[in-house]
């Protein structure tokens, strides 16, 4: 059991940061009216609540989590991840590339444009089937990071953390099941207010304690040069760093939740100023975790812990333990009474990431794949029905596959591979169905087939096909799988577009 | 090497600096925005679009 500063006065601001969070929830549930209220609040989202609920819901404590991870083991050379992320939601808010004109269509979902573009209903059914399925398995970690957090900063036995993260997720079934869109942007804004500020001060606090000439120091003996320099020929490479700028134009503009957020905006200036400001938020997100997870691998290292390091000086190479780094620096680092705020704004973010998320995949199940499946005859009713009854299905599967699944990579690394079996073939059908009249259904299913190749890149996946050795030997890395897979969807809907709209006579809308 | 340890430095201190502020701006006009949704959600319409894009916003 970690050594921690968390103490009952802790557990107290954590818990009826909780239960305030859940009385939200019940209270704004009078204004859902129906399933526009209920998925995009209305379309009343302004541009500085935009901000708190977009930056909220992406800067979660799964984010934190991951981020942190790739402090520790990349060093300040992880930063690439962030200023990627960054410069990329920047050139999306001054372009408006994708998002501008999906507000203006004034969809909902990601599949609800393939129908409205295409014509097709069944493309918008399996759109949305692959949507789903590659977004739940996305968000299938998210548990056992957040569980993995509880544990490090409080100190408790693993045993107890399973209950106090179902006990999380119940919560937030409660209030987003209730509440649905509404209680997300107060929450998200709530979390976005009280995770921001005690993450600035444990950076701060963190700085100080470790000291900065001491931190690159100690950076350069763990890692050497690899430990600044992405492009270092032990570093993570021009290859990773690509990789990273596609991420965040991706996680802005072509990812579900952050699309929802463009749609729910009130205008297409909002989305514009939305876009423009979180850049900003998209950039941080990644870069104080990872600072954190830096001082952590100082910490740990001139410390002598063995935990994270063996005898020899050399890091752990488990994923599982260096996702833990974070965790239990908080809790070693901060006092008390602000490791409950850090705490409390850090379960906030957990739940508000899952309510996005969990909200968001159930809608598209309701809305792209069961309402089109039935000729679109399902009453309002119905589909609120339904979709309250997904939030608890997905739930029941996040809790079972957190357990079991094995993890094998750096979860940032299976994130946007899980991710990605989705958003390869979604970003070439977005990005020719908006700007190409020429695209076709046909192209767009055929882009959509090939992205799921994109499943290779997980390691259960690679040693279920006997080809684990084969890639590690030839140094093939995520990247390198998720790239080529999205440019083989983006050739693919080309060709098949150009033979179809000849062949067969088919005109693009 | 000094260079980006330089460049990192720079980047992160400028990024807090710039966050901190935004974070105190969009706390405040963000609780404006929440009691305008509430107005908005409680008002008699039956989940009619807004319009398209009126170019205004605060």
């Amino acid at each position: 059991m970690p050594e921690t500063n968390f103490t009952p006065l802790d557990w107290v601001i954590v818990g009826a940061y909780l239960m305030g969070t859940v009385a939200i929830g019940l209270w704004v549930n009078r204004y859902i009216k129906g399933m526009g209220d209920f998925l995009v609040a209305g379309r009343s989202l302004r541009t500085r609540l935009g901000i708190a609920t977009m930056i909220g819901s992406e800067l979660g404590l799964v984010t934190a989590m991951f981020a942190a991870q790739k402090g520790f083991t990349n060093g300040f050379a992880a930063f690439h991840i962030g200023l990627m992320a960054g410069i990329a939601t920047l050139v999306v808010g001054i372009t408006g590339f994708i998002v501008v004109p999906l507000r203006r269509m004034g969809v909902m979902t990601i599949p609800e444009f393939y129908e409205k573009r295409f014509g097709s209903r069944k493309l918008r059914i399996f759109g949305g089937i692959v949507l789903a399925s590659a977004g739940i398995l996305n968000m299938g970690l998210f548990l056992r990071a957040g569980g993995e957090f509880v544990a490090g900063i409080t100190g408790i036995e693993w045993e107890a953390v399973k209950w106090v993260m179902t006990a999380m997720i119940l919560l937030v079934l409660v209030y987003t099941a209730l509440g649905g869109m509404v209680s997300v942007v107060i929450t998200d804004y709530v979390q976005f207010v009280v995770l921001s500020l005690g993450l600035i001060l444990a950076c701060v606090l963190a700085v100080v304690k470790v000291g900065w000439s001491n931190l690159i120091d100690g950076v350069y003996a763990i890692h050497g040069e690899a430990g600044f320099n992405p492009f270092a020929s032990d570093g993570v490479g021009g290859s990773y760093v690509g990789w990273m700028f596609f991420m965040g134009v991706i996680s802005c503009a072509v990812w579900q939740t952050a699309v929802m957020r463009a749609c729910a905006a009130e205008s297409v200036s909002v989305v514009r100023r939305m876009y423009l400001w979180s850049s900003l938020g998209f950039m941080i997100r990644f870069m104080i975790p990872q600072f954190i997870g830096i001082c952590a691998l100082v910490y740990f290292f001139q410390s002598g812990d063995d935990t994270f390091f063996d005898v020899s000086g050399q890091m752990s190479e488990d994923s599982k333990v260096t996702m833990r780094a974070m965790p239990v620096f908080l809790g070693q680092l901060l006092p008390m009474g602000v490791i409950g705020l850090v705490a409390a704004g850090m379960t906030a973010a957990f739940m508000s990431t899952h309510d996005t998320y969990l909200l968001c995949w159930s809608s598209v199940i309701t809305e792209d794949v069961v309402n089109p499946s039935r000729g679109g005859r399902m009453s309002q009713g119905a589909r609120l029905r339904l979709t309250r009854v997904l939030l608890f299905v997905i739930a029941g599967f996040l809790v079972t596959w957190g357990l079991w699944y094995e993890l094998g990579q750096d979860l940032w690394d299976y994130m946007a591979v899980s991710g990605a079996i989705y958003f390869t073939g979604a970003f070439a059908i977005l990005l020719l169905g908006l700007y190409w009249k020429g695209a076709t259904a046909a192209g767009a299913f055929i882009a959509l087939c090939i992205g799921l190749l994109a499943v290779i890149g997980l390691k259960p996946v690679q040693e279920l096909l006997k080809i684990d050795t084969l890639i590690l030997e030839r140094g093939i890395g995520s990247e390198h799988i998720g790239l080529s897979v999205a440019a083989l969807a983006l050739i693919a809907m080309v060709v098949v577009s150009l033979l179809t709209s000849r062949n067969c006579g088919e005109k693009g809308n | 090497m000094d260079g980006w340890i330089d460049f990192w430095g720079a980047l992160l201190v400028v990024t807090l600096v710039i966050y901190a502020l935004m974070v105190i701006y969009v706390s405040i006009g963000g609780f404006r925005d929440i009691k305008r949704m509430f107005r908005t959600l409680s008002g008699d319409r039956e989940n009619k679009h807004m319009p398209e894009d009126d170019g205004h916003s605060n």
